[in-house]
């Protein structure tokens, strides 16, 4: 099973490079509606290979694979692709892959480059509690990420057609509905599992560590990162708010989140290191 | 394909003929089923014909002629009933300069808007004829194949015919970039001029389903609307209409601005700065181009949309370089499969041959062999045949691809096994 895992780790660079080559091509090439795109089906079976790749890590060393930083990339390279792929079954547009999965691709790469076998993990990474914790968090990261991407097409896109300068991203964007409704399902996904996350890491922590502390600051920091990010995002729907502003607050919402964690990161240095 | 055949093309355009004239050469169909039809029983030529509101072309294969458009001039004017003094000189073109001329056509290379699409689909129907035709033409079939395989290769490999070149397109398409599709959309058009009909109809068949029509008019704005079928409202309530609209087209002789900044101020307002596309199209302008600086709201006025369409215009014609190297490929392919036309007839005029020599050698020695010893001659004759032939016929092939081979070569074979021309290796 080593053998196969260690296979896998050289092969998924490989197909996430294919995947990427693929979508480069369709994002620059003349759009044909009679001709069917081949990237969408090989980023199913990539995403597929790579799920399988975890799961035998898993089984292989007994653990959830989220034990080093290699094995984080190698999920987050997972979950941007899922999501991504999501929103583009979804909304049925290609044009905008070839930026997720670059990011797939070099999170990958950089993880089969960094990949230690020997590394001991702690015994908490055999809970499978813990390793949906981690799972469902960053996926609702990913998520997050991908809104994030999204709204920044659309202000770049909105800014063109505003402008009257119709340049580069006005050809190969996809229209500015299809961006809106895309992050909005981004966003909606990644409240969605980064709250179930957030939910099991206190589950675990309250039963597997005795340190656990709710009114921790790093905890504490964390639960109304999310909760300021999914009221704004539940009271900009109940008002109906959408379009530019809407793309402002996915934006700016993730940032704020992203720096609400680094700053619950290095300013304290109690129990979770968030990596 | 024999050395007597030939591929002439006569065309009349927009680049040789007026209006007048393309009219007075514009065929019907039953128009070009009899012009084929006489073409073959008068003088054995397959012919076809592309008859479109800017050209009419005639393609015709069969035996040389040297008087060939003479002949043909009386023929068109009997059909189309027609003066011959209302036919201009037609430019002509013969062998792999028609061909290519079909292909530079389909890839609408020679078209008056160039990259225009519609003349893919005409060629595709004149194809439909052809194969149509009980008297079949496989070299006006296979041209006709190239050239719609040319025209599909520039469209998908070159941006020749992307982005529109007409003001309602070109507000289509940006309209696209806002709203993925107008199908839930509601388009208010402002006025019931021809402008403001034209703009609506390029909507209408991009699948918006739900119109406005605001019109000083009650009468022609209620036409307009019953045509569109949409609802009527009167000009008033411009400012209301604006609160639902996704997509509003202005375009009346008003002198004034229909839609002022303040207006527009509380529109958004209401709108909760839901993205609205405003296209002024009339002269003077109708809405006050202040409103531009709303958050969600996108304005283009004429002058923007004609840019639009210069600089798409512009990007088409950085495209002919490629679209002509395309062609020129296209041109290769159509001249190799020619020449590999030449070579069959000869390929199975030397197997026949053999195969005679074969039988005949058989037959003499038939008497005075057994069943069993016939059948192991006849395998051994057989397999020796494809070892001798193997060379000759490998030879030609790699010639044909090489591009080398000469009339010379093919004399050479037909004279050092004296073989014989036959109706059926000569139809190709």
């Amino acid at each position: 099973m080593l053998q196969v895992v260690h296979i896998l780790e050289i092969a998924l660079p490989l197909l996430y490079a294919a995947v990427f080559g693929l979508y480069l091509r369709n994002f620059f090439r003349t759009k044909d509606t009679s001709s069917r795109f081949a990237g969408t089906k090989l980023l199913y079976g990539t995403l597929a290979t790579h799920f399988t790749y975890l799961v035998l890590r898993g089984i292989a060393f007994h653990h959830f694979p989220v034990s080093s930083r290699a094995e984080f990339l190698s999920l987050l390279a997972l979950c941007v692709g899922l999501v991504y792929v999501f929103t583009e079954t979804r909304q049925k547009e290609s044009d905008t892959g070839v930026f997720f999965i670059a990011i797939a691709a070099v999170a990958q790469t950089y993880s089969t480059l960094i990949i230690d076998d020997t590394i001991a993990h702690q015994l908490l990474h055999e809970n499978p509690v813990y390793g949906i914790h981690v799972i469902f968090t960053v996926f609702g990261f990913a998520a997050l990420a991908v809104s994030a991407l999204y709204a920044l097409m659309y202000i770049l896109l909105s800014r063109q057609l505003k402008s009257r300068n119709l340049g580069v991203i006005f050809k190969r964007m996809p229209p500015l509905s299809s961006l809106e409704n895309m992050s909005r399902l981004a966003t909606f996904s990644g409240i969605i599992l980064l709250g179930l996350g957030i939910l099991l890491g206190h589950f675990v922590s309250l039963s597997q560590l005795n340190t656990f502390n709710l009114s921790d600051p790093k905890v504490l920091i964390t639960d109304l990162a999310w909760l300021a990010y999914a009221t704004a995002f539940a009271t900009a729907r109940l008002r109906s708010i959408c379009g530019l502003r809407m793309a402002y607050l996915s934006l700016f919402g993730y940032l704020f989140f992203i720096a609400a964690i680094v700053v619950a990161n290095t300013f304290s240095s109690t129990f979770h290191s968030f990596q | 394909m024999a050395a007597n055949l030939e591929l002439n093309c006569f065309s009349f355009s927009h680049r040789n003929a007026d209006l007048a004239q393309r009219d007075a050469l514009s065929f019907t169909e039953a128009q070009i089923a009899r012009f084929v039809a006489t073409c073959r029983s008068q003088w054995g030529l397959d012919a076809a014909v592309l008859s479109t509101c800017n050209r009419t072309e005639f393609y015709l294969f069969g035996p040389h002629r040297p008087a060939l458009w003479a002949e043909l001039k009386p023929l068109i004017c009997t059909v189309r009933d027609i003066k011959p003094s209302l036919v201009p000189t037609p430019l002509v073109r013969t062998a792999d300069q028609a061909a290519q001329h079909l292909f530079r056509v389909a890839a609408s290379l020679e078209s008056v808007a160039l990259g225009e699409n519609q003349i893919l689909g005409q060629i595709r129907d004149v194809h439909e004829q052809i194969l149509a035709n009980p008297h079949k033409s496989p070299v006006l079939d296979r041209l006709f194949q190239y050239a719609i395989r040319a025209g599909k290769m520039v469209r998908t490999h070159t941006n020749l015919c992307v982005g529109s070149v007409s003001i309602g397109a070109a507000a289509v398409d940006l309209a696209h970039k806002i709203f993925e599709s107008f199908q839930r959309r509601q388009i208010l058009i402002v006025g019931a001029g021809e402008t403001a009909e034209t703009a609506a109809a390029h909507f209408a068949s991009n699948d918006a389903g739900s119109f406005l029509v605001a019109n000083r008019g009650p009468e022609r704005g209620r036409a307009l609307a019953q045509t569109l079928g949409g609802t009527y409202l009167p000009i008033t309530d411009l400012e209301s209409a604006c609160h639902t609209a996704d997509i509003a087209v202005f375009a009346t002789g008003a002198t004034d601005f229909l839609l002022t900044h303040a207006q527009m101020k509380s529109v958004m307002k209401v709108r909760k700065n839901r993205s609205i596309f405003i296209i002024d199209i009339s002269n003077p302008r109708n809405v006050d181009p202040e409103i531009a600086k709303i958050s969600g709201v996108f304005l283009y006025n004429i002058d923007d949309l004609q840019h639009v369409v210069a600089s798409n215009l512009a990007s088409r014609k950085e495209e002919i370089p490629a679209a002509e190297a395309l062609i020129d490929h296209m041109v290769g392919e159509w001249q190799a499969w020619q020449q590999a036309m030449e070579i069959t007839p000869t390929i199975a005029s030397l197997a026949k041959f053999f195969d005679q020599v074969r039988e005949q050698e058989l037959n003499r020695h038939n008497s005075r062999i057994s069943e069993q010893e016939r059948a192991m001659l006849e395998d051994f004759s057989r397999g020796l045949i494809k070892k001798l032939l193997h060379n000759p016929i490998s030879y030609l092939k790699t010639s044909v691809e090489n591009k080398t081979l000469r009339k010379e070569d093919l004399n050479l074979v037909w004279a050092l096994y004296n073989l014989q021309r036959d109706e059926q290796t000569d139809e190709t």
